[in-house]
Protein backbone atom coordinates (compact mmCIF):
# COMPACT_ATOMS: atom_id res chain seq x y z
CA UNK A 1 0.00 0.00 0.00
CA UNK A 2 1.87 3.04 -1.24
CA UNK A 3 1.49 6.76 -1.60
CA UNK A 4 -0.47 6.40 -4.85
CA UNK A 5 -3.00 4.19 -3.11
CA UNK A 6 -3.49 6.74 -0.34
CA UNK A 7 -3.81 9.63 -2.79
CA UNK A 8 -6.40 7.74 -4.83
CA UNK A 9 -8.46 6.96 -1.74
CA UNK A 10 -8.28 10.56 -0.51
CA UNK A 11 -9.40 11.87 -3.91
CA UNK A 12 -12.26 9.37 -4.11
CA UNK A 13 -13.25 10.22 -0.54
CA UNK A 14 -13.43 13.93 -1.31
CA UNK A 15 -15.70 13.20 -4.27
CA UNK A 16 -17.98 10.98 -2.17
CA UNK A 17 -18.08 13.49 0.68
CA UNK A 18 -19.22 16.20 -1.71
CA UNK A 19 -21.89 13.90 -3.14
CA UNK A 20 -23.18 12.74 0.23
CA UNK A 21 -22.75 15.76 2.48
CA UNK A 22 -26.50 16.44 2.26
CA UNK A 23 -27.08 13.07 3.95
CA UNK A 24 -24.91 13.95 6.95
CA UNK A 25 -27.28 14.04 9.94
CA UNK A 26 -24.97 15.61 12.48
CA UNK A 27 -25.09 12.64 14.86
CA UNK A 28 -21.29 12.41 14.84
CA UNK A 29 -18.37 14.69 14.10
CA UNK A 30 -18.15 15.34 10.37
CA UNK A 31 -14.48 14.25 10.46
CA UNK A 32 -15.52 10.81 11.73
CA UNK A 33 -18.24 10.61 9.09
CA UNK A 34 -15.68 11.35 6.36
CA UNK A 35 -13.26 8.86 7.94
CA UNK A 36 -15.94 6.17 7.70
CA UNK A 37 -16.34 6.87 3.99
CA UNK A 38 -12.58 6.79 3.45
CA UNK A 39 -12.32 3.54 5.40
CA UNK A 40 -14.98 1.88 3.29
CA UNK A 41 -13.32 2.97 0.05
CA UNK A 42 -9.86 1.93 1.24
CA UNK A 43 -10.92 -1.45 2.58
CA UNK A 44 -12.97 -2.23 -0.53
CA UNK A 45 -9.94 -1.49 -2.70
CA UNK A 46 -7.62 -3.58 -0.52
CA UNK A 47 -10.12 -6.46 -0.53
CA UNK A 48 -10.38 -6.20 -4.32
CA UNK A 49 -6.59 -6.36 -4.72
CA UNK A 50 -6.42 -9.42 -2.50
CA UNK A 51 -9.27 -11.32 -4.15
CA UNK A 52 -9.30 -10.14 -7.78
CA UNK A 53 -7.48 -13.21 -9.09
CA UNK A 54 -9.57 -15.76 -7.19
CA UNK A 55 -12.22 -17.22 -9.51
CA UNK A 56 -15.72 -17.09 -8.01
CA UNK A 57 -16.63 -20.31 -9.85
CA UNK A 58 -13.82 -22.19 -8.12
CA UNK A 59 -14.86 -20.96 -4.68
CA UNK A 60 -18.50 -21.83 -5.29
CA UNK A 61 -17.58 -25.27 -6.62
CA UNK A 62 -15.44 -25.99 -3.56
CA UNK A 63 -18.17 -24.65 -1.28
CA UNK A 64 -20.83 -26.76 -2.99
CA UNK A 65 -18.72 -29.86 -2.63
CA UNK A 66 -18.21 -29.10 1.04
CA UNK A 67 -21.82 -28.27 1.83
CA UNK A 68 -23.32 -31.11 -0.13
CA UNK A 69 -20.94 -33.77 1.15
CA UNK A 70 -22.47 -36.42 3.34
CA UNK A 71 -21.58 -35.85 6.98
CA UNK A 72 -19.30 -38.24 8.75
CA UNK A 73 -21.01 -40.91 10.78
CA UNK A 74 -22.55 -39.10 13.72
CA UNK A 75 -21.65 -40.45 17.11
CA UNK A 76 -24.60 -41.85 19.00
CA UNK A 77 -24.85 -38.92 21.37
CA UNK A 78 -27.58 -36.32 21.62
CA UNK A 79 -25.18 -33.67 20.35
CA UNK A 80 -24.00 -35.84 17.47
CA UNK A 81 -27.55 -36.63 16.37
CA UNK A 82 -28.54 -32.97 16.53
CA UNK A 83 -25.50 -32.02 14.45
CA UNK A 84 -26.43 -34.57 11.82
CA UNK A 85 -30.03 -33.30 11.70
CA UNK A 86 -28.92 -29.67 11.42
CA UNK A 87 -26.45 -30.45 8.65
CA UNK A 88 -29.06 -32.42 6.73
CA UNK A 89 -31.57 -29.56 7.06
CA UNK A 90 -28.96 -27.04 5.94
CA UNK A 91 -27.98 -29.14 2.93
CA UNK A 92 -31.61 -29.57 1.92
CA UNK A 93 -32.26 -25.85 2.24
CA UNK A 94 -29.17 -24.87 0.27
CA UNK A 95 -29.96 -27.38 -2.46
CA UNK A 96 -33.68 -26.83 -2.78
CA UNK A 97 -34.62 -23.40 -1.41
CA UNK A 98 -31.94 -21.08 -2.74
CA UNK A 99 -31.62 -19.62 -6.22
CA UNK A 100 -28.34 -20.12 -8.07
CA UNK A 101 -27.31 -16.54 -7.28
CA UNK A 102 -28.20 -16.90 -3.60
CA UNK A 103 -26.21 -20.15 -3.45
CA UNK A 104 -23.22 -18.50 -5.15
CA UNK A 105 -23.32 -15.52 -2.80
CA UNK A 106 -23.69 -17.63 0.33
CA UNK A 107 -20.95 -20.10 -0.56
CA UNK A 108 -18.52 -17.39 -1.65
CA UNK A 109 -19.16 -15.51 1.63
CA UNK A 110 -18.51 -18.70 3.57
CA UNK A 111 -15.18 -19.02 1.78
CA UNK A 112 -14.32 -15.50 2.90
CA UNK A 113 -14.69 -13.55 -0.32
CA UNK A 114 -15.66 -9.91 0.44
CA UNK A 115 -19.16 -8.81 -0.45
CA UNK A 116 -18.06 -6.05 -2.81
CA UNK A 117 -15.97 -8.56 -4.73
CA UNK A 118 -18.80 -11.11 -4.95
CA UNK A 119 -21.12 -8.32 -6.05
CA UNK A 120 -18.78 -7.29 -8.85
CA UNK A 121 -18.52 -10.88 -10.10
CA UNK A 122 -22.32 -11.24 -10.04
CA UNK A 123 -22.81 -7.93 -11.84
CA UNK A 124 -24.45 -6.16 -8.93
CA UNK A 125 -23.43 -3.91 -6.03
CA UNK A 126 -22.60 -4.53 -2.37
CA UNK A 127 -25.99 -3.35 -1.17
CA UNK A 128 -27.96 -5.59 -3.54
CA UNK A 129 -25.65 -8.46 -2.65
CA UNK A 130 -26.45 -7.95 1.04
CA UNK A 131 -30.17 -8.16 0.23
CA UNK A 132 -29.57 -11.34 -1.81
CA UNK A 133 -27.67 -12.87 1.10
CA UNK A 134 -30.35 -11.70 3.55
CA UNK A 135 -33.05 -13.47 1.54
CA UNK A 136 -30.90 -16.62 1.47
CA UNK A 137 -30.43 -16.55 5.26
CA UNK A 138 -34.16 -16.07 5.80
CA UNK A 139 -34.86 -19.17 3.70
CA UNK A 140 -32.29 -21.22 5.63
CA UNK A 141 -33.75 -20.04 8.93
CA UNK A 142 -37.25 -20.97 7.83
CA UNK A 143 -36.07 -24.42 6.72
CA UNK A 144 -34.31 -25.06 10.04
CA UNK A 145 -37.41 -23.97 11.95
CA UNK A 146 -39.63 -26.12 9.73
CA UNK A 147 -37.37 -29.04 10.60
CA UNK A 148 -38.06 -28.45 14.29
CA UNK A 149 -34.54 -27.21 15.01
CA UNK A 150 -34.38 -24.35 17.52
CA UNK A 151 -31.51 -21.92 16.94
CA UNK A 152 -30.19 -22.31 20.50
CA UNK A 153 -30.14 -26.10 20.26
CA UNK A 154 -28.32 -26.00 16.95
CA UNK A 155 -25.71 -23.60 18.34
CA UNK A 156 -25.20 -25.97 21.29
CA UNK A 157 -24.65 -28.88 18.88
CA UNK A 158 -21.74 -27.08 17.22
CA UNK A 159 -20.11 -25.60 20.34
CA UNK B 1 -14.62 -32.65 2.25
CA UNK B 2 -17.39 -31.56 4.65
CA UNK B 3 -17.55 -27.94 5.77
CA UNK B 4 -15.43 -27.45 8.84
CA UNK B 5 -17.14 -26.67 12.12
CA UNK B 6 -16.01 -23.04 12.07
CA UNK B 7 -17.85 -22.36 8.82
CA UNK B 8 -20.91 -24.35 9.81
CA UNK B 9 -21.03 -22.44 13.09
CA UNK B 10 -20.67 -19.15 11.21
CA UNK B 11 -23.49 -20.10 8.86
CA UNK B 12 -25.73 -21.20 11.72
CA UNK B 13 -24.92 -18.09 13.75
CA UNK B 14 -25.78 -15.90 10.78
CA UNK B 15 -28.96 -17.83 10.15
CA UNK B 16 -30.00 -17.60 13.79
CA UNK B 17 -29.29 -13.87 13.88
CA UNK B 18 -31.31 -13.19 10.73
CA UNK B 19 -34.29 -10.84 11.05
CA UNK B 20 -37.03 -10.00 8.58
CA UNK B 21 -35.93 -6.36 8.58
CA UNK B 22 -32.21 -5.61 8.46
CA UNK B 23 -30.06 -2.59 7.79
CA UNK B 24 -27.99 -2.90 4.60
CA UNK B 25 -24.36 -1.89 4.11
CA UNK B 26 -25.12 1.54 2.65
CA UNK B 27 -27.47 2.37 5.52
CA UNK B 28 -24.82 1.19 7.97
CA UNK B 29 -22.27 3.49 6.38
CA UNK B 30 -24.63 6.37 7.22
CA UNK B 31 -24.42 5.58 10.96
CA UNK B 32 -20.95 4.04 11.16
CA UNK B 33 -19.35 7.25 12.45
CA UNK B 34 -21.91 7.56 15.24
CA UNK B 35 -21.48 3.92 16.28
CA UNK B 36 -17.69 4.27 16.17
CA UNK B 37 -17.73 7.37 18.38
CA UNK B 38 -19.99 5.62 20.91
CA UNK B 39 -17.75 2.52 20.88
CA UNK B 40 -14.59 4.61 21.16
CA UNK B 41 -15.96 6.37 24.24
CA UNK B 42 -17.07 3.09 25.78
CA UNK B 43 -20.78 3.85 25.54
CA UNK B 44 -23.33 1.17 24.65
CA UNK B 45 -25.12 1.33 21.32
CA UNK B 46 -28.60 2.79 22.03
CA UNK B 47 -31.80 1.06 21.02
CA UNK B 48 -32.42 3.47 18.15
CA UNK B 49 -29.26 2.01 16.54
CA UNK B 50 -30.36 -1.58 17.18
CA UNK B 51 -30.42 -2.37 13.45
CA UNK B 52 -26.82 -1.15 13.16
CA UNK B 53 -25.76 -3.38 16.04
CA UNK B 54 -27.47 -6.33 14.40
CA UNK B 55 -25.87 -5.51 11.05
CA UNK B 56 -22.32 -5.71 12.37
CA UNK B 57 -23.05 -9.15 13.82
CA UNK B 58 -23.93 -10.34 10.34
CA UNK B 59 -21.67 -8.36 8.03
CA UNK B 60 -17.99 -9.13 8.46
CA UNK B 61 -16.94 -6.37 6.07
CA UNK B 62 -18.85 -3.60 7.86
CA UNK B 63 -17.63 -4.96 11.20
CA UNK B 64 -14.04 -4.76 9.96
CA UNK B 65 -14.52 -1.17 8.79
CA UNK B 66 -16.18 -0.15 12.06
CA UNK B 67 -13.33 -1.70 14.01
CA UNK B 68 -10.79 0.27 12.00
CA UNK B 69 -12.62 3.58 12.45
CA UNK B 70 -13.09 2.94 16.18
CA UNK B 71 -9.42 2.16 16.63
CA UNK B 72 -8.40 5.32 14.75
CA UNK B 73 -10.55 7.23 17.27
CA UNK B 74 -8.54 5.60 20.02
CA UNK B 75 -11.22 3.24 21.16
CA UNK B 76 -11.44 -0.45 21.71
CA UNK B 77 -12.58 -2.57 18.81
CA UNK B 78 -16.30 -3.41 19.16
CA UNK B 79 -15.29 -7.06 18.79
CA UNK B 80 -13.21 -6.84 21.97
CA UNK B 81 -15.77 -5.08 24.14
CA UNK B 82 -17.50 -7.22 26.69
Amino acid sequence: MGEDFCEDIVQETLIRVREKVGEFRGESRIETWALAIATRLGFDELRHRRWKDVPLEQLVAEGSEAVLAEPEQAPGTERGLLRARALAALRTAIETQLTDRQRQALLAELEGMPQAEIATRLGTNRNALYKLSHDARRKLKAQLEASGLAAADVRWAFE
Amino acid sequence: MPLDDTRIRALLEATGATHDVEMDCEEFLGVMAEVAELSASGQPIPDRLRLAAEHIRLCANCHEELTAVTEVLGGQSPANQS
